[in-house]
């Protein structure tokens, strides 16, 4: 492969790359991101290349195994031609079928589709999937349509498009000028504006500066990140590239987990074909600017997603947050210059350069401009990841592309920005999702997961669950992040179990604001999040929790108790069911729990038919004498 | 400027403002933070408020800068603080911390020495110390009003010298750091991960395992309990602490030395130390009071009586030696000098070979004496290095040859250590050991045979590319021409192939030389096991003349006053500052200032000492040193003293022994490998009637009527050495006068022959002190070194 080495060679290889596709072919594009790999995608791929031998179809069809579509709920994925046809759930039983029927004779096969779960009705197309419809793909523009092994897809796609603008019209001075006028902010949760940090960087006068992608994204649920470095591993380079450009770095890494190592492969192979073509390396695109990137693999800490404690990670250390400043900007890793941005934000940089501020900043708000990708997972029919303007509102994201909650429930809360955002109740459901909105909500964007809980949800049970996680990844080095975060973590279990006093709720709040103010990095400064929002939003809860020893969600285990009534016909299924043998009774007639042998696991509520529906969960009773000495002495 | 709390201040560029505000004199709680030590940032104790800046930033990790403006306290930040320290409490036993009656308590506390664990209030080894306890008072913390939880970790006590309760670890982490950022060892880190955060070792291994030296640093540093001397933890404060040089080895440490009920109870290493600036090592931090405390000590003179030793008084003694060591002839005596003697005591025992005795039969038993003294002289006029420890933390480059310096100079490895973080390259030539690995570039495995091949091959890339210092060399040296001649028919492969490294090898440490002038040689004991060592020292002599830095090679001495003894002239064949003893010049000199006259003849060096002992030609033997290694040659002389702080295997035959003191019961001085000459103060009384050796000569010369030893103190004898010796006007590092022109030596008179100038039986001393084997007294000791040296 011969370098490129102008805008005009890029030009040229793009359009003979064009000229070559062959336009008779149906395009077949499989899912083959982890998700889908999951439930089978490769086995699908598989199948399918076979068939088509099989049925004689090779040089008709084209298998194009593409990144994620952020539907992973439905996978194996496969949209078919050029109207992408969207069948999922895909086993490899129903490849002969597809072959035949969709791909030799053009039928679409009905019970392949995704069915609405409102409307019921089957969907032929992807772009008419509300998941899809609502979205506005930019950043995930190509993930799900191309090749992520492939440069040339990402060519023909209009990749490297921007770093050739870059590099052959624009100084630095005007790129980053260009990203300070789209207002692009980081997308790794802290919404820091893209383009100031970058000007730091910039003025300070050493040799050698670095920039890293934040890849470590770590937060339970969400996994936009993976999917952008499986599906599109070119667009992070191209916006790294750029930006090294920008601040006059000569070196890059992708701090990637170990445990995605579809990503690592992806981006390896990206940055080998980056480096072939003249895009990575010495001189690139004729321009005299020489830039490499390294990929380092995180051993899978949360708090290496903290930049500090990134940095320390690439140079071999211990994860641990220092404190700022100095910031990276001015000494970062080996004590350089470093700009240290999220994937996404990296993504983004392409973006901007090639389609200009004005277009950028027509979505979204005014002080965050552009798309943001959310994690929408939990309770909701539709779960998976959705690209949005900034200000879309919670509803349109939930009950839009979400598609509502499942068993038509009522939503109670949405959790966004990990395990150390907020937990917003529905009332807030009609607000505009940006940065600052989140901020004074209490919540915040973080890296985007969303969280949507059902009536079903106990708030403590969920504050808890996200502090134990916090507390576990404490890195330990601040006495409030790893003391404080445990404490706290105490007493919401002593809440749980029913032994709340009332002054934990005062005690929790001045220890969560102490944590807040007084520990090094952010993740400590935010780990009470869910507990001060939930504090704030769900007081009466706790107070149930404390005063009536009551779970109104009925999930705290030592505050409910399963009974059996009248309805019950006696048909024993609990009784063998019951795992310890707490459950008596005479066949056909009531049964009855020994309360004191019942382990509370909800097998009998599992197994009793809902047609009779006789076993029930029960709180809001005071433990009886007997019961307290046995549990508590 | 900025302004803390409305008060404007100055401060220094690169402070954080911590550090400014205690310049100042305002006092902001803080554990973490460690002035050795870069800025952590992790207790939150030091929190501020400072304009423009988001939140609480730590003053610890806070640059100051210029126009800042600083609130270090107020309601807000004094809450927030009391908070944080709360829940720190909230996992450190504290009931020593809240008591009301706490210091009531102090006074009468029982000593549970036999307890591992820390329980409450009487059982913490730091409760006279204890950091947390002063920033507790500060905040006024009275109430923790969280559920206290202890831990319940395992006491760590299987390791040698310090016990590790991490119950009582508030993870401030100042261990960590002082063992990787100072010591440059890492032995530990924080292992795991939230709550369960600990300081450990890798995969859990032992310390002894682990790469830990026992240098004691982060016990020093441990601003709790968590970590403690085992053997000094329950004896509370110290009735006096007395600043004192450490003797066990040549580096010259400070160490502040406790005293209670008149014995030596710990050690500490001085933060004003020149050598150590803070730092210790196994020996100078845990090994002296087992070492001065032993009951075997000394008490009082004895006297051979019937073929026994018994005790006798000094006055009978002392008129026995007069009396018997009037009857030899000059050359029937010789006087052996403890490399650990004190200057004064040195100087005065040369003096009264010279001048009570007449002979000149006098040398230091020790391997460095003889030809590596020879040598330095010849190259330098004095029988010294020419480097300093701040040559060493200064350098750019930096070659350790022959030494395991970790075992016998561990103090030394923080300052290359330091140098090292500065940028300047290390390279070690000769034994290897895995943890001096952490701290040096580029390892040569070189045995002591191949010394002179490699340095020689140097030296030849240094003269053929022509890569020294011109103008130096033309100016400052002699004897270029020959030396280049004798490299030039030099075939560089032949020369090095002894040593077993490729060209290439030896070209890349060539170049390392040539990067930069500012380099530091620190040669060990391993060149005296090379064909020759004196030729060894020529050649690196001559490496350092070429890149035109003449400063910069220390002989790693290994005893606490080798280089001391020389200087004072406890050599046959030089007089007091390396004069020789037939310089007229510095003779008339001498006999003026002592009254007396002085032999003519050199006197006969330690091992021909020994061997003519053998022989019978040598009647009386003065020892110092309490011990020799083969005392097989001794049984045909026929009077020998001997002086020593514990029984050695001469009582066999010696025929009076003097009790001698510890360096922790002397006043007096002692020069070490960098040439600083500092004071050793007495800390405690000496052990039973046992006193310093320079009065027992005193007293000797005294019942034998010699002129010339009427001192009543150790000041008095410095007086007299400051005014006859002419390269000591004082304390601190005297300076070598340098040569006009420096010789460089031709590599012909280098032609590795076996020479046969360095006796076998010649002493080395890293783990001895006055004779007997540290680690005899010292079990830990033993312990550690049985590892450490592959036992």
């Amino acid at each position: 492969m011969k370098k490129i080495n102008s805008v005009f060679a890029l030009e040229e290889l793009r359009n003979s790359l064009i000229q070559a596709i062959d336009r008779q072919k149906t395009v077949v594009r499989v899912c083959s991101s982890t998700g889908c790999r999951a439930s089978g995608a490769m086995q699908v791929i598989d199948v399918l290349g076979k068939e088509l031998t099989r049925q004689g179809l090779d040089d008709k069809v084209e298998i194009k195994k593409v990144g994620c579509r952020g539907f992973c709920e439905k996978g194996p994925l496969m949209a078919v031609g050029p109207k992408n046809i969207f069948y999922q759930k895909l086993k490899p039983a129903d490849i002969p079928e597809i072959v035949s029927e969709t791909l030799a004779n053009g039928i679409i096969i009905d019970r392949l589709l995704y069915e609405d779960p409102e409307t019921k009705e089957k969907i032929r197309y992807e772009s008419d999937i509300p998941f899809f419809k609502k979205q506005v793909r930019n950043v995930f523009g190509r993930t799900g349509k191309i090749n992520p092994a492939s440069i040339d897809d990402y060519i023909v796609e209009g990749g490297y498009t921007a770093l050739c603008k870059a590099l052959s019209s624009m100084t630095s001075q005007e790129i980053i000028e260009m990203i300070s006028d789209s207002g692009l902010r980081g997308r790794g949760g802290g919404g820091f504006p893209t383009g100031a940090k970058w000007k730091f960087c910039r003025n300070v006068a050493t040799d050698t500066k670095y920039v890293i992608a934040n890849g470590d994204e770590g937060d339970p649920g969400a996994f936009m990140d993976r999917s952008l470095m499986e599906g599109d591993p070119h667009c992070i380079l191209e916006g790294m590239i750029i930006g090294a450009y920008a601040i006059g770095a000569s070196e890059g890494y992708v701090y990637v987990r170990a445990e995605y190592p579809l990503a690592v492969q992806h981006l390896s192979i990206a940055i080998k074909k980056a480096e072939e073509y003249g895009f990575l390396g010495k001189n690139i695109l004729g321009s005299g600017f020489d830039f490499n990137i390294k990929i380092k693999m995180g051993a899978g800490a949360f708090v290496c997603g903290e930049e500090t404690a990134l940095m320390a990670s690439i140079m071999g250390k211990r994860g641990m947050p220092r404190p700022r400043p100095p910031f990276p900007a001015v000494s970062g890793v080996w004590g350089r210059p470093t700009v240290i941005n999220n994937v996404k934000t990296w993504a983004n940089v392409s973006l901007i350069i090639k389609n200009g501020v004005d277009w950028f900043t027509s979505l979204g708000t005014e002080k965050s401009p552009g798309t943001t990708i959310f994690s929408v997972v939990g309770n909701v029919k539709n779960t998976g990841l959705v690209e949005v303007p900034m200000g879309t509102t919670f509803r349109d994201i939930i009950y839009g592309c979400g598609r509502g909650i499942q068993d038509d429930k009522a939503l109670k809360a949405v959790q966004t920005g990990g395990p150390a955002g907020g937990c917003l109740p529905s009332e807030l459901i009609d607000t505009p999702v940006d940065f600052d909105r989140l901020l004074e909500m209490g919540a915040m964007m973080g890296s985007g997961g969303m969280i949507v809980m059902d009536e079903d949800t106990c708030m403590v049970d969920i504050a808890s669950y996200f502090l134990s996680f916090t507390q576990a990844e404490s890195c330990g080095k601040c006495s409030p992040c790893r003391i404080g975060t445990k404490v706290m973590l105490d007493i919401l279990e002593r809440i749980k179990s029913g032994q709340g006093e009332e002054e934990d709720l005062d005690r929790l709040a001045e220890l969560a604001v102490t944590i807040r103010n007084a520990s090094l990095c952010g993740l400590g400064q935010t780990a009470p999040n869910p507990v001060l929002t939930t504090l704030r939003y769900f007081r009466d809860e706790y107070e149930a929790h404390i005063r009536d020893k009551s779970c109104p969600a009925l999930v705290c285990k030592d505050l409910i108790k399963y009974v059996i009534s009248e309805k019950c016909v006696g048909c024993g299924i609990c009784k063998k069911k019951c795992p310890v043998g707490a459950i008596n009774g005479k066949k056909k007639e009531l049964h009855v729990i020994d309360q004191s042998l019942c382990v509370k696991c909800g097998t009998c509520y599992q197994v009793c038919p809902p047609k009779i529906g006789a076993v029930e969960k029960v709180t809001g009773f005071r433990k009886s004498e007997r019961e307290m000495t046995n549990a508590d002495y | 400027m900025l302004t803390i709390n409305g008060k404007e201040v100055e401060f220094r560029e690169g402070a954080t403002v911590l550090e400014v505000a205690r310049d100042n004199g305002i006092y902001i709680p803080s554990l973490c933070a460690h002035k050795e030590l870069f800025p952590f940032g992790a207790c939150r104790l030091c929190l501020v408020k400072i304009e423009h800046m988001r939140g609480f930033p730590p003053a610890c990790t806070t640059p100051a800068a210029e126009g800042m403006k600083v609130i270090t306290e107020d309601k807000e930040l004094h809450n927030l603080r009391k908070n944080v320290l709360e829940l720190i409490l909230s996992e450190h036993p504290n009931s020593c911390l809240m008591c009301d009656q706490k210091e009531l308590c102090a006074k009468y506390y029982i000593c549970p020495p036999k307890s591992g664990r820390v329980t409450g209030c009487t059982f913490c080894p730091a409760r006279d110390r204890c950091e947390l306890r002063k920033v507790t008072e500060y905040l006024g913390l009275k109430e923790i009003r969280i559920p206290f939880k202890y831990k319940g970790l395992p006491m760590e006590r299987e390791d040698p010298f310090f016990d590790r309760d991490y119950n009582l670890c508030i993870l401030c982490g100042r261990c960590v750091r002082v063992c990787q950022e100072v010591r440059g060892i890492g032995a530990i880190a924080f292992t795991k991960r939230g709550h369960d955060t600990k300081i450990g070792t890798a995969f859990g291994k032992s310390y002894l395992d682990g790469g830990c030296r026992f240098c004691g640093a982060c016990v020093d540093v441990c601003p709790t309990g968590a970590l403690s001397a085992r053997g000094s933890k329950w004896h509370g404060l110290p009735e006096r602490e007395v600043t004192t040089t450490c003797a066990l080895c040549s580096v010259g440490c400070r160490l502040k030395l406790e005293a209670k009920w008149e014995k030596v109870m710990a050690a500490r290493p001085d933060e004003e130390g020149p050598a150590n600036h803070g730092q210790a090592c196994v020996k100078g931090r845990f090994c002296i009071p087992a070492l001065v405390n032993d009951a075997e000590r000394l008490k009082y003179p004895l006297i051979r009586k019937e073929g026994r030793l018994v005790p006798a008084g000094w006055e009978e003694a002392a008129e026995l030696v007069a009396k018997r060591l009037g009857r030899y002839s000059p050359k029937e005596v010789g006087f052996v000098a403890s490399p650990f003697l004190t200057n004064e005591a040195a100087y005065l025992l040369q003096k009264f070979a010279r001048v009570g005795m007449g002979t000149n039969n006098i040398d230091i038993a020790s391997a460095f004496s003889g030809p590596v003294i020879d040598a330095h002289v010849r190259c330098l006029g004095v029988g010294a290095g020419t480097g300093t420890i701040e040559d060493i933390e200064s350098a750019d480059w930096i070659i350790i040859l022959g030494a395991d310096i970790l075992t016998s100079h561990p103090v030394l490895t923080v300052s290359i250590n330091k140098a090292r973080r500065q940028g300047a390259t290390v390279c070690l030539i000769g034994p290897e050991n895995d943890i001096i690995l952490r701290m040096v570039d580029n390892l040569v495995p070189v045995q002591p045979s191949g010394y002179l091949p490699l340095l020689s091959g140097i030296l030849k890339i240094l003269v053929d590319r022509e890569a020294f210092d011109k103008d130096f060399v033309a100016s400052r040296c002699n004897g270029f021409e020959s030396l280049k001649r004798s490299l030039h028919d030099m075939d560089l492969e032949e020369t090095i192939a002894p040593c077993g490294l490729s060209v290439d090898r030896v070209m890349e440490l060539a170049s390392q030389i040539l990067k930069s002038k500012r380099g530091c040689i620190l040669y060990g004991s391993k060149i005296l096991e090379s064909s020759n060592p004196q030729q060894v020292i020529y050649l690196l002599f001559n490496i350092l003349l070429l890149r035109g830095s003449h400063l910069g090679l220390i002989p790693l001495r290994i005893a606490g006053n080798e280089q001391g003894a020389g200087d004072m002239g406890a050599l046959p064949n030089f007089l007091p500052g390396y004069r020789d003893v037939s310089d007229k010049d510095a003779v008339s000199e001498l006999e003026e200032a002592w009254s007396a006259k002085l032999p003519a003849e050199p006197g006969v060096s330690y091992s021909e000492m020994i061997r003519a002992a053998g022989k019978g030609a040598l009647k009386a033997l003065y020892i110092t040193s309490g011990s020799i290694p083969d005392k097989t040659h001794l049984s045909q002389v026929d009077f020998i003293v001997l002086h020593g702080i514990y029984p050695s295997p001469l009582f066999e035959i010696a025929d009076v022994v003097f009790p001698s003191v510890a360096f922790t019961e002397e006043d007096g001085t002692i020069t070490s490998l960098e040439r600083r000459v500092q004071r050793l103060a007495a800390v405690v009384k000496p052990v039973g009637m046992a006193l310093p050796d320079w009065k027992i000569i005193c007293l000797i010369a005294e019942k034998m009527k010699v002129a010339g030893f009427g001192f009543t103190s150790a000041e008095e004898v410095f007086d007299e050495i400051c005014r006859v010796n002419p390269l000591i006007s004082g304390h601190g590092i005297w300076s070598p006068r340098p040569l006009a022109k420096f010789a460089l030596t031709p590599v012909e008179e280098l032609m590795w022959k076996k020479s046969d100038v360095v006796s076998e039986e010649m002493p080395l001393y890293s783990l001895y002190y006055r004779g007997i084997d540290i680690t005899e007294k010292v079990h830990d000791l033993k312990l550690f070194y049985e590892r450490v040296l592959g036992g």
